[in-house]
């Protein structure tokens, strides 16, 4: 459900990383706080209708990410569709962003996925939540202004909405530093929908995982997996895969130790 | 003269730090290796949208400096691999300088985010590389150009530590995840 301890989950890493969506010296402008909701209320109107086809998978990804081709996911999804898995985009543009050409274009913005969400009721349930944080008169009054929690309740939503649509299974995050990550596991989770989340930041390591049932980890490596138990994943819930951020650069050592490799037995022929 | 490579991070354009302050700092770190008989590459984060900062930072300093931003399909890539030296803040360059095995020095700019005590890698990778409050980097940049046994020690110690904390860096973790994920579906 989501409730106060959700929301705090939600907005506290973000604060402690000192991760604010919009300029320092702009928090407490209530004007920037709305233009927040116009700036997303944007977004709505300019995505295109999402598909109406069943996805066995959904990637989280944003705008920024992409381009020819999708960073860091890209490789993922084109090797489960020769698996003959269904899988597909969900778009976010980050909320410190309009991308205007990327919101007409791509297909499963997850704004598209709005209209089938009762926003009266969001619109009261962040009335009730907010105003227990009313006092807030430091660095923390953005982050849990009404504005934040409408937007924070209306993806959350949003999200599950579009994973019952699609009759999806799994969600692939690449992160859990953003706010709307955040936002996407919990809703995932709520609809018992599993999560596998590789990090692609190296700022990972400050969200508690321990009311997560359906969270999966591919793991870099033995010592994250110690560190990803600590934080409440569950054993058997970690696989160790290695990491995609660092798929590039493994692919030009390997190559580059191939050549070298090449040469040395040339000279060993020669 | 010896190659460095400084790999910034978007600490404007992500709201960490205000730009006044962090230009500034930047210009006490270029100033600071001034003298030495090095080329040092700034190379700019792909959201950083400060280039012509820099490049009036390196024209102020007369330092032997050039600023790029980006560039072919594994131009980071190939700039770590020509540098005797990367410095950087914390991120996942200091994970790619280590792969190549390329001595690091870390930046302790963003004092906020680095104190986190439970912030992954922290312990560990903080004991890997060289690890500066920005005030001794020439003093740090002298000792690994010059001593050739420190240097070696200080790449010894990032391998052991990137064995522990990756399980394959092969250009192969995406299979092992769609592997993973046709797992779970099915």
């Amino acid at each position: 459900m989501l409730d106060k301890t959700l929301i705090q989950w939600f907005i506290e890493p973000s604060i402690k990383r000192n991760m604010s969506p919009i300029k320092l010296d702009s928090r407490f402008s209530p004007i920037i706080r709305r233009t927040l909701i116009a700036n997303e209320k944007l977004k709505e109107i300019l995505s295109k209708d999402h598909s109406y086809e069943d996805y066995d998978v959904f990637f989280l990804t944003f705008t920024n990410y992409l381009g020819k081709e999708i960073k860091y996911i890209g490789k993922i999804v084109d090797e489960l569709k020769n698996r003959n898995i269904k899988c597909s985009l969900l778009i976010f543009d980050p909320l410190s962003k309009l991308s205007i050409s990327k919101l007409r274009s791509s297909e499963n913005m997850i704004y598209s996925y709005i209209k089938y969400v009762d926003k009266e009721d969001v619109k009261k349930r962040a009335q009730k939540i907010s105003k227990t944080y009313k006092k807030l008169n430091d660095e923390r009054k953005i982050y849990y202004s009404f504005e934040m929690i409408y937007l924070l309740i209306l993806y959350y939503e949003t999200v599950k909405i579009a994973l019952k649509k699609h009759r999806t299974k799994l969600v692939f995050v690449t992160g859990d530093l953003s706010i709307i990550e955040r936002c996407v596991i919990a809703a995932a989770d709520s609809c018992n929908v599993k999560i596998l989340l590789n990090p692609i930041g190296l700022g990972f390591g400050i969200t508690d995982y321990h009311n997560l049932d359906n969270l999966y980890m591919a793991a870099f490596g033995n010592d994250h997996k110690k560190m990803l138990l600590a934080n409440g994943v569950k054993k058997d819930h970690i696989f160790l895969t290695g990491s995609i951020m660092f798929d590039k650069i493994g692919s030009y050592v390997r190559s580059k130790n191939a050549l070298h490799q090449n040469r040395t037995d040339s000279s060993k022929t020669a | 003269m010896k190659n460095i490579l400084f790999a910034t991070q978007a600490v404007i354009e992500k709201n960490m730090m205000k730009r006044e302050e962090y230009l500034s700092k930047m210009k006490e770190y270029i100033t600071s290796l001034k003298g030495l008989d090095i080329k040092i590459t700034i190379k700019l984060h792909p959201q950083e949208k400060l280039i012509d900062e820099y490049k009036k930072i390196v024209k102020e300093t007369g330092i032997n400096a050039i600023v790029v931003q980006s560039g072919s399909k594994h131009f980071l890539e190939e700039l770590i691999e020509s540098a005797d030296i990367v410095m950087t803040f914390k991120s996942s360059v200091l994970i790619m300088a280590m792969l190549m095995k390329k001595p690091v020095i870390s930046i302790d700019m963003l004092d906020k985010i680095h104190d986190l005590n439970d912030y992954y890698f922290s312990e560990k990778e903080d004991n890997a590389v060289l690890k500066t409050n920005g005030k001794d980097v020439r003093k740090k940049v002298n000792k690994l150009l010059n001593d050739k046994k420190f240097k070696n020690k200080i790449v010894q110690r990032q391998s052991n530590y990137i064995k522990d904390y990756f399980f394959r860096v092969d250009g192969l973790a995406y299979r092992r995840i769609a592997d993973v994920i046709e797992r779970l579906v099915n």
